[in-house]
Order: C-alpha cells, then structure tokens, then sequence
C-alpha cells in the first residue's frame, strides 16, 4: 500500500526542523558547562542474562507460557498435522491475515485450504480477521517476547485480529531483549520494532489481570526446527 | 466529583478533600501494595540487583552530564531517518506544535505525562482538535473529567462500578457488564473506531535513543502500537532528559522501569520507532514528527534538584508512600503526585501560587530512596525544596521554629524545655493557638507531656 499521497514523506528522506536549536541549547550548554563528566559503565551490565550453556529453547517456552502466550514446538519445518484445523476449531477462524514471510505461505496454504479465507494484511483485512499470521525476526529467550520488524514482519497482523499465530524457526532464538535491541545500532533502526510478550494486557480496573484490550488476547507460537 | 488542583485550594484543603472519600484509601491502598509487592517479587529473581541499580544510576548521571551533545545527536539522527524535529522551550510552544501539525483533526492518544504536563489535551480540544485516550485508565479518567492519579496507573481511584457508570454513558443502551473483561470488551470496540478513523497519533516518550535516532515506549494493552501505526501522522512529545545515548543504556533502563513499576521481565509491547514507514511497509505513519520540551526542566540541571532529572517515571516512589497512601494522587493538584511529583511540581508548577507546598507532603521516612530504580535521594531533594519553600514563609512561623531549632540544640536548654512543659502540661494546648501549631493541630488530638519526664524518673530510679 502506497503511502498517503498528499502526506508523502518516504522513509530515508531528511526531515525539517522546527524552533531554535540554538536557543533551545543555550540554556544547557549554560549549565551543563559546571557539571562534572560522568562516564557509564562499561560494559553496562544485562539486567537479567541467560548463563551460557543454558538451552535457550526451554527457556523460551517456559517464559513465553508464563506470559500467556501458546508454545508448540516441532522438529520439523513446518506445523504439525491437524493443529491448524484445532486451532480454526477452538478460535472460530473465517478469515485470516497472512504476511509474506517464507515461514509464513505454507501455513498460510493449510488455513486456505482448510477453508478460510486468507488475505494480505490491509488495514481493512486485518480488522475483520480472526487471525494474523506473522513469522518473527528474533525470539527471545529470557523474557518469551517475539521480536517483529515493520519492514519484514508488518505492523497489521500481529496487532488487528483477536488471535496472532507466529511461526518461526529455532535458528532465531536470542537470549535477552538487549540483544535484540544492541544489534540495531546506529543504523540497522526500522521505522518500527516491537517486542511482543504475552498477550494484550491491562490492570487498569481494579488492578485484575485482564487479557485483550486492544491488541490480540490469543497468542499462538510455533517454533519449527526444534 | 473533580478533585482542586494546584492554585485552587491549598494542600491542607485538598487533603481534607481526599481524605473526606470513603473509598479512596482503601482502592489506592490495594493498588499500591500490588505493585510494590509485584516490584519485590521481580527483583527477589535477579542476582544483584543493587550492582543494577547503581549501573542505572551512573548511566543516567553520564546521560545528564552530556544532555546538550546527546540531543544534537538524537535530533540529528531523527532529521537523518526523515523524522520532523520540534524544539520546544515551555508548554506554549509545545503546544502550539503539536495543534500545528494536528491541524484541527482526529487525535487518538496513548498515555504520555508529559502532555499531561503542558496541557496538550485542552490546547487540541480549543484548537478543534477530537481527542481520545486510548489507554484504558486514560480514557476512565477523560470520560470522568479528570486528571490520572497515579504515573502508571491513572485510574486506580475507580473500580469497576465507578467506571460501569462512566461506560453506561458510552453505550448506547446502558446497563454495561461490570465484569472488567466486558468494560475492557467495550472500551475496544469504542476506541477501535477511534483508532481507524484517526488523522493523528500522540504519544510520550519512556526512552529516546540518541546513536540511533529512535524513541523507544512501554506500553501492556497494545494502544501505544495503535496509535504509532494506524494514523498517517504519528507525534512524540518526549521530555528532554527522557534521553539514552545508546541500546546499552535502554536495555538496562528498560528492565529496571518494567520492574519497578509493575514487576514485569518486560512490558507486553516495547515499540520503537525509527523513522515514517517505508514506502512498502503495510501500516505506519507518513509523517514522524518528534517535540522535545524543556519546560522548566533545564532550570534543574546542574543546581541541587539535578539528579531528580533522573527519573524514569516508574511510579514505584509512589507504591510506597505512606502519604500518597493516604491521601492519593490528587491532593497533590499538580501532574506527578507522590514523593518524585512533590520534587518537581515545586519548580516545574514555580508560576502557580502555593506549588512549593506539595514538598511538605512527605514524612521524609525514606521508603522512596530505597526503591527508586535509578538512586535518586528523594528525601535529600525534598528538603531542598522545603528550604526554598521556607524563604516565604511568615516571619512567626520562621521564628517558632528558629526558637525550637536553637532549644533543642543545646542539652541545657532542652531539659529546660521538657521541664517547662511538664510544669504547664495543660497550658500546652495553647501551643495548638500560634504558629505553627495553629496549622498542625485542627484535627489532632494535642498531645500532653507526661506530669514527669522520663529522665526525672529515671534520675528516681523507678525505670
């Protein structure tokens, strides 16, 4: 989908600046002249780091399940028989959205030929979807979070339906979310990045713990290759 | 009922106010003792967390200390990716951004205090600007009219059928399910019409990234994803400390505030934003702009206040403060409440009669000194604010307590003073008369001295 056409920016052009940089500085600059420099540390330590030799596929699922979310693991590299039809079951899956990840078409084809309808994630696809289905750039160890790229995962499918299932293959567990957040740098930052742990989630009443408020209630994990 | 603010009632008037509620000390006591227990618990599974602590303490000092060469950096970053950057000295000229690229249109927010802070949301409404919060104790407190309680946790003075009456309204028919998973249900389905129909997307800022050009934001119901990738435009108010210099440091800092503020490994959503989509992304916006504001906080840097510049806005000060406690956010009439807002209302608020009042809702017991995931000595920073708050107070009360100071600082003159007072023991309530015992005593009950002091019977031998 093109971007609005009376809107326009396109990623990688150069932005504008608004206000007085300058004026905006001078009063820091100002102050800041006598406050004495403060190194970090270094390195800076990990909050919570997975020891090495760790198999950080148990740890995975452990803390994914913890979350909420469904882990299923399977050797092969491709989703178990009959798991689709249980979950179109259990989910009531008419209608679905699929990125185009190569991890994504094969499941994609069962759901398609078990009857449901599957599109491209469109904004308007995707909030009439009962599921979305996405791979996952990074899966990490410590905390059970999916790491999704707007440039190869999308934003839509993962966020829209009520049900996100994500399939990704084993090759792509980190341990922690610093790792994934580390190897962006300074220059590998797409215009968006999330981190997915657990379900939608609020305890803003009465602080009870209480599951899909504005993104997906279900999340389904495959990881292949395991 | 809407709660006084700050400049129209004093503290004691808004406390009394606080305190007249039946309900809100126990639903802020039961929500406090679950985060801080939450907070406990996550901490109790890692190694060390004070090497941690001292770690996010030093990182954010060396942030601080490099504040002006890190934002070119950050701004110079986000030019580079295609973002807008908005150099905001106050509130006024934040605002005046932010309805000048809003445009008079659809704006769905997800919760950010610092638009809290400057007032975003009546600048928009007065500029023509629709504006909802999304995230659902946001929109509790916009459907009631009032400003968030609590950093993290804005409605924890409602439950269920406070916010079932505000629901009714929503629905059409009345009679919403009070069951939270129904009030959830139908804040989705309101605020997913929002959400489609938006021209603009506001949100704040947990962490900016100055080596990569990035803002980085925690958010558990998904609204903050919403928000960043539905409307073509997509406007970050961040404050300018709000600052990292690299992933290190937000690694770090990230898992400090997720568990200090409600005891999560990681929040459900961490989203970063690195730029406006791209032209085959499937959603995101056009447009990034990013406003960074001072308002008042450069007037911290480098003076005694400096390390509240600290802050991560995790709220867990809040979880345990025996004052917040008691009397709730909102007595406190400002933006932030509990022991972090009572260091910075007095100077972020400094043009509002009795803002400097607030640092004297603290019992200084240190609870918030030993939480607070980036080491920031509240109780050392409240005491600078009480000193400047003392410079205006009434001569009388100066000198009663010029008087008590020079007493009691001599053993002399202090056994003189317990003698005195268990001589006139019952002429002490005179004591509740005069400054400042006039302020402190509506309300107590005057404490008598004892007929005889503890060391005149000790010196008799019968203790």
């Amino acid at each position: 989908m093109a971007p609005d056409g009376d809107r326009g920016a396109v990623h990688g052009e150069r932005g504008t600046e608004h206000g007085d940089r300058l004026r905006f500085l001078a009063p820091l600059r100002r102050r800041a002249a006598g406050i004495a420099p403060v190194a970090a540390p270094d390195p800076i330590p990990e909050v919570d780091p997975v020891p090495p030799g760790e198999p950080l596929l148990a740890r995975f699922v452990a803390a994914a399940r913890a979350a909420g979310a469904t882990v299923t693991t399977t050797a092969g590299d491709a989703v178990p028989d009959g798991i689709v039809e249980r979950w179109i079951r259990e989910h009531d899956v008419r209608r679905a959205v699929a990125t185009a990840a190569p991890e994504v078409r094969p499941v994609a084809e069962a759901f398609a030929a078990a009857g449901v309808a599957v599109a491209p994630p469109s904004i308007e696809a995707a909030a009439a979807a009962d599921l979305g289905i996405t791979s996952a750039s990074a899966l990490v160890a410590s905390t059970g979070s999916l790491a999704l790229r707007s440039d190869v995962d999308g934003r839509l499918a993962s966020l829209l339906p009520p049900v996100h299932l994500c399939v990704a293959p084993a090759t792509r567990l980190v341990p922690t979310p610093g790792a994934v957040l580390r190897a962006l740098g300074a220059d590998d930052v797409p215009p968006g990045l999330v981190l997915i742990t657990g379900t939608s989630r609020t305890g803003d009443i009465e602080q009870i713990l209480t599951r899909r408020v504005h993104g997906p209630g279900t999340v389904l994990i495959v990881v292949t290759g395991a | 009922m809407i709660p006084p603010r700050l400049g129209e009632a004093s503290l004691r008037d808004r406390t009394r106010v606080a305190l007249a509620d039946p309900v809100l000390r126990p639903r802020t006591a039961r929500a406090v003792d679950r985060f801080a227990s939450h907070r406990v618990e996550s901490l109790a599974r890692l190694d060390d967390p004070g090497a941690l602590r001292d770690a996010a303490r030093r990182v954010r000092a060396s942030v601080l200390s490099d504040l002006p060469a890190l934002l070119e950096r950050f701004a110079d970053r986000l030019l580079a990716h295609g973002a807008h950057v908005h150099w905001a000295h106050d509130a006024t000229e934040a605002n005046a951004a932010v309805t000048g690229i809003a445009r008079g249109g659809r704006v769905v927010k997800s919760k950010s205090m610092v638009s809290e802070e400057i007032g975003l949301g009546p600048a928009l409404e007065h500029a023509g600007c629709d504006v909802v919060e999304t995230d659902l104790g946001e929109w509790i407190v916009q459907l009631a009219g009032e400003p968030p309680s609590h950093i993290i946790a804005p409605a924890l003075h409602h439950d269920r059928d406070t916010i079932g009456e505000l629901f009714d309204r929503e629905a059409d028919g009345g009679g919403v399910d009070r069951e939270p998973t129904a009030l959830a249900a139908l804040a989705r389905e309101r605020l997913r019409e929002r959400f489609l129909a938006a021209d603009v997307g506001i949100t704040g800022a947990n962490f900016g990234v100055a080596e990569a050009g990035a803002v980085v934001l925690v958010t558990n119901e998904g609204n903050g994803r919403l928000v960043t990738s539905l409307p073509p435009v997509h406007v970050v108010v961040m404050g300018m400390e709000r600052l990292t210099a690299d992933w290190q440091q937000v690694d770090l800092l990230l898992g400090m505030l997720t568990r200090a503020a409600t005891g999560q490994s990681l929040t459900s959503y961490v989203s970063v934003t690195g730029g406006p989509r791209a032209i085959d992304d499937d959603a995101g916006p056009a447009e990034l702009h990013v406003v960074i504001v001072d308002n008042g906080r450069s007037a911290m840097l480098g003076t005694e206040l400096h390390d509240m510049l600290a802050c991560i806005r995790c709220g867990a000060c809040l979880n345990v403060c025996p004052v917040f406690r008691q009397i709730g956010g909102h007595a406190y009439g400002s933006t932030y409440p509990g022991p972090m807002g009572s260091v910075l209302t007095p100077t972020l608020d400094a043009a509002v009669p009795g803002a400097g009042e607030v640092a004297d809702a603290s019992t200084l017991c240190g609870a918030c000194n030993e939480v607070c995931p980036v080491g920031i000595p509240l109780t050392d920073l409240l005491l600078v604010q009480r000193r400047a708050a003392a410079v205006d107070a009434p001569w009388t009360s100066r000198a009663a307590w010029r008087a008590w100071s020079a007493a009691w600082s001599s053993p002399v003159r202090y056994r003189a003073s317990i003698t005195a007072a268990t001589t006139a023991r019952d002429a002490s309530g005179l004591a509740a008369l005069v400054p400042p015992g006039d302020r402190w005593a509506p309300g107590r009950a005057v404490p008598r001295p004892a007929a005889r002091s503890f060391r005149a019977r000790w010196k008799a031998g019968e203790i």
